[in-house]
């Protein structure tokens, strides 16, 4: 069965160091007046984000050529080692809604600087939603870092068949294009290994520890 | 009897759930349930059966997910899906009605997705051409959380079927589609394209969606469809279950059919109980025919504006007549400085933005299109499509997401005999001029008489009195001292006598007057008072700004005059905003305002400057030494991207103040660049940056925007003598459709060097495709592109 989680505005906090991270800031201050435009942004995403989700929990079963997840039987190296010894895991995409889309394209077009803005708010905001609903769907388990197609090498094209069996168009108004953007475009899809039972569940998925554990060690964005 | 006779008379019951029962019969998990139609017919059959035998009227073939995108032998599946629900209709004693089914293609249209609007016309065309028309009594689009992509559909089943046309769409827990339609927005976008019946269906039990469906009641005129979910699921044991059951589900749409909802069904976890017990506890109902509507109504792809209550601002800054920036912006196919004037306008408080594009030296057709397309994306005003000819007119209602308004028709036969087949097909609210074959009248009797026959005329082709907004024309009160009573008078007598909403473009009034804004206020404020609906205006016209809003609060229309207020304090800032810059502060001024970003000063800053300084000087003194510093410090990583494009947006305005004055035309150092983003990549706010930086720069840029061909690029290239063309791509995915670019443009254009990034661009990648240079960020972009032009002026 696939599920819909949702959330409202208030109840997601969009980290604003994680957005001057996504700018470049590293630990140089922003300035006032980005700061300002930061307040500024945040206020009109809220206004009209919409913080949606479906996933479904799955069975692993580890075969000789790959990893069987029901839908489709999952040939990668990157994959398997992240879920080496987990027997469950959860499947899930989660998106900010298609009026984010709207409001980047408007400021990219004639307020460049707030579309940046805007741009690297929104992705921090898919980031904390992504964080909030791995809280509620896995509460009480202990669970491995998200894990995405187009991560290591799985290709990015398992997504089509993930979102399909997802049903996240009708679930969530969540859709691929011919070239594999997903549209809204502030979304994310991934699988989360599920150990098992957890007394420290929270550890897993926490940010720093998501960089350690990733091999793209010339990402602009990894934290040292 | 023929359906659309039946539903005028009783009330129709759909069937139940489909996915949930073929589950129970062994689907698995990602097998599509279409297939089941050639596999199983029998079963698919039986299903249908149960539902007729539990009391439903109307069974939906099994062919929500079929379309071309899915299945490549799709006629197979939906002549299957149609023979399993004739079997399955046959030895009843009452009749019977097969709806063919047709859900969403599961892709998001251009301009946020990468399918045409064309595209998915065509696509559903496809489904409802495999379908034998004379074996099915009807065509249901359901579960459309998309106004853009049902208008598609509901288009594609008119153009390819007699048959009735019924739509459902998924609202949610707020009360409007995924992609931000109200129920009034799809009153009125689904009634202007004149479908059967229409109301919702999916994603809220029955308690959820009587709120929606008693929304949507106070503003259709149509029979209204409700198919509710059984509630929301859980997973119990491994089973799907869910939390209403048939008796809950019936008794709530036991209140819904009293509150008069005259097509009822389920949807998802309903069975053929939940219909059996809602026919059962319904039946008896008294049948009540829906309640007409007669608001005038026009929609954007979120929501309405009603015109005939509160006046209405039509913004009329897109339309090159008089704007010598807006026939530039035309002629180079500027798109975004029409989006700017349509953003402006919107922040200014105009509730509809008019869109003229007609200039004879350009392709009307391609650029309203364009216009029409790019709007929609960033702005959710409903839009006026205003054009003289005929066909940019349909091309534009055609690609419209939502109810036009339409300018404009007239009361010649020839006018009304091309307009009116338009707006009957596609829906609108169209303007009628008050002026015939015998010119325009010089009386107010004589501007009325044309407003009726126009009226009598449209209503021979469906097009009802509220789909029609009289404009009684006006006249400049400088050559006929009558011309404003004329008009004014005309107002009234429409008003009185015929109960037809009004519009005027407000201004004509004025012309060959000095201070024409005074004359246009005051005309304004008196037209209003007379009983004026609309006007098309300059919203940037304060004075007629002023008198809009005191003439509400005046009336009685702004309560608490909040309104009025927050115009009232709004204007005195911004006047104090763009005053002169304080004394201390000169000198230096221009530099600092860019540096810190200050777009206001900036601009005041170059005014003051150009007092005593020559353009050149001040660009080459004061706008490029501030810009390169903010760049310096950017490459330095002492500055941030928010900072370099803040600076740049107050270079932009320092630019202008200047260009004002020296009336140049495109960029200032006469070097042309290329940008795009490739074929099949949506992302564009890299390319913004860099172009937003090589205009400061003084390039001359030709933005052709995100997913564009590579033939587009090549074209331009050789229209344009282009010498050096920047690339962008997001993803691994797009990058073949960079090389393909690369490739064609080497054959083409073999001049023309080629600049790639993006963010999954390396210099490794930019070898292996072909370019000839690769930039990591804007500033580098730059920095090439002023290498690569001084070098070609060595050689």
């Amino acid at each position: 069965m696939i599920s819909v989680l949702k959330a409202s505005a208030n109840q997601v906090t969009i980290s604003q160091t994680e957005a001057l991270r996504y700018m470049g800031y590293g630990k140089q201050k922003a300035d006032k007046a980005v700061l300002h435009l930061l307040d500024d942004c945040t206020q009109e995403l809220e206004n009209i984000v919409s913080y949606r989700c479906c996933y479904t929990k799955i069975p692993l079963l580890w075969q000789e050529d790959g990893l069987d997840i029901g839908f489709a039987c999952v040939k990668s190296k990157s994959l398997q080692k992240n879920l080496c010894g987990c027997h469950e895991a959860f499947l899930f995409a989660a998106t900010l809604g298609i009026e984010v889309d709207r409001l980047l394209t408007r400021y990219a077009q004639v307020q460049p600087a707030k579309g940046v803005v805007m741009d690297a708010l929104a992705s921090a905001a898919i980031e904390s939603w992504c964080d909030l609903l791995t809280e509620q769907i896995g509460a009480g388990l202990a669970l491995r870092p998200r894990f995405s197609a187009g991560y290591g090498d799985l290709s990015i094209s398992w997504q089509k068949e993930l979102l399909a069996f997802l049903d996240s168009n009708r679930k969530i108004g969540l859709s691929l294009t011919a070239s594999h953007f997903m549209v809204p475009t502030k979304s994310v899809s991934a699988i989360i290994g599920i150990e098992g039972e957890s007394k420290t569940a929270k550890e897993a998925g926490s940010r720093e520890n998501r960089c350690s554990k990733c091999g793209k060690l010339e990402c602009r964005y990894r934290r040292m | 009897m023929d359906i659309r006779e039946k539903m005028k008379k009783s009330i129709l019951y759909f069937d139940g759930g489909m996915g949930t029962l073929l589950q129970q019969k062994g689907l698995q998990p990602g097998e599509l349930p279409e297939n089941w139609n050639i596999e199983h017919p029998e079963l698919i059959t039986e299903i249908h059966r149960s539902y007729l035998l539990a009391g439903c009227d109307i069974i939906k073939t099994n062919t929500f997910g079929a379309n071309p995108f899915k299945f490549s032998n799709l006629a197979e599946i939906v002549a299957c899906a149609i023979k399993n629900a004739q079997k399955a209709i046959q030895g009843f004693s009452e009749q019977k009605y097969i709806a063919l089914d047709i859900g969403p293609l599961g892709k998001m249209l251009k301009p946020l997705g990468d399918l045409h609007f064309e595209e998915a016309v065509a696509a559903f065309a496809q489904i409802i051409k495999a379908a034998d028309q004379e074996a099915i009594d009807l065509i249901l689009i359901e579960t459309m959380n998309d106004a853009y992509e049902t208008k598609a559909a509901v288009l594609a089943a008119k153009e390819n079927s007699n048959l009735p046309v019924f739509v459902t769409n998924v609202y949610d827990e707020s009360g409007k589609l995924m992609t931000g339609a109200t129920p009034a927005a799809m009153a009125a976008l689904l009634e202007g394209l004149r479908v059967d019946a229409y109301g919702m269906n999916c994603s809220l039990g029955p308690r959820q969606m009587k709120v929606v469906a008693e929304e949507m009641l106070q503003y259709s005129s149509l029979p209204l469809i409700v198919s509710p979910n059984a509630g929301l699921p859980r997973s119990e044991s491994g089973e799907t279950v869910y939390e209403i059951d048939a008796e809950e589900f019936s008794e709530v749409m036991k209140e819904m059919v009293a509150a008069g909802a005259m097509i009822v069904g389920g949807c998802c976890g309903t069975n053929p109980e939940y219909i059996r017990k809602t026919v059962a506890k319904t039946k008896q109902y008294p049948y009540m025919a829906p309640q007409k509507k007669k608001d005038t109504v026009v929609s954007s792809y979120t929501h309405t504006v009603t015109i005939g209550q509160i006046p209405v601002l039509i913004g009329e800054r897109i339309n090159p007549t008089g704007k010598s920036k807006m026939k530039t912006a035309l002629r180079e196919n500027n798109i975004n400085y029409i989006l700017e004037e349509g953003i402006t306008q919107q922040e200014k408080g105009v509730q509809i933005l008019d869109v003229n594009v007609g200039l004879p030296e350009i392709d009307e057709v391609k650029m309203m299109q364009k216009a029409i397309y790019e709007l929609q994306a960033v702005l959710d005003l409903p839009l006026q499509i205003d054009t003289a000819s005929p066909l940019v007119m349909e091309k534009a209602m055609r690609l419209y997401n939502g109810k036009p308004l339409v300018n404009s028709v007239n009361g010649k036969e020839e006018s009304m005999e091309t307009v009116f087949p338009l707006v009957a097909k596609y829906g609108g609210v169209i303007i009628a001029l008050t002026l015939d074959e015998k010119g325009i009248p010089q009386s107010a009797a004589g501007r009325l008489e044309i407003a009726e026959k126009i009226i009598q005329r449209a209503a021979e082709y469906g097009i009802e009195k509220k789909d029609i907004i009289v404009d009684p024309l006006a006249m400049t009160v400088s050559a006929d001292s009558n011309s404003a009573n004329i008009t004014l008078d005309t107002i009234c007598l429409l008003k009185e006598k015929l109960e037809v909403a009004t519009s005027l473009g407000v201004s004509n009034i004025s012309f060959g007057l000095p201070n024409r804004e005074d004359i246009n206020a005051t005309f304004f404020a008196m037209a209003l008072q007379n009983g004026l609906d609309c006007a098309i205006m300059n919203p940037y016209a304060l004075g007629m700004l002023k008198a809009y809003y005191s003439y509400l609060a005046l009336r009685g229309m702004d309560a608490n005059c909040e309104q009025y207020i927050a115009f009232a304090t709004k204007y005195n800032t911004k006047e104090l905003l763009s005053g002169p810059i304080e004394e201390q502060e000169k000198g230096d001024a221009l530099e600092r305002a860019i540096e810190k970003g200050l777009k206001e000063k900036a601009y005041a800053a170059a005014q003051e400057l150009l007092q005593t300084k020559q353009p050149l000087e001040i660009i080459n003194g004061h706008i490029i030494p501030a810009l390169d510093k903010v760049g310096k410090g950017f490459e330095a990583k002492t500055m941030f991207l928010p900072q370099l494009l803040m600076s740049a947006e107050a270079a932009k305005e320092a630019f202008d103040a200047v260009k004002e004055q020296i009336a140049t035309q495109g960029g200032q150092n006469g070097q042309k660049i290329i940008l795009a983003t490739v074929k099949g990549d949506i992302h564009d706010i890299g390319k913004n940056i860099v172009k937003v930086l090589l205009e400061n720069y003084g390039f001359t840029v030709f933005d052709l925007g995100r997913d564009v061909e590579p033939a587009e690029i090549c074209r331009c290239a050789i229209e344009n003598e282009i010498h050096l063309v920047g690339l962008s791509a997001l993803m691994t995915t797009t990058v073949p459709f960079m090389e393909e670019t690369i490739k064609l443009l080497r054959q083409t254009c073999p001049q023309a060097k080629v600049v790639v990034g993006g963010a999954v661009l390396t210099q490794e990648y930019a070898d292996m495709i072909g370019a000839d240079q690769y930039a990591k960020d804007a500033m580098e972009t730059v920095r090439y592109a002023e290498q690569f032009f001084a070098n070609a002026k060595m050689d």
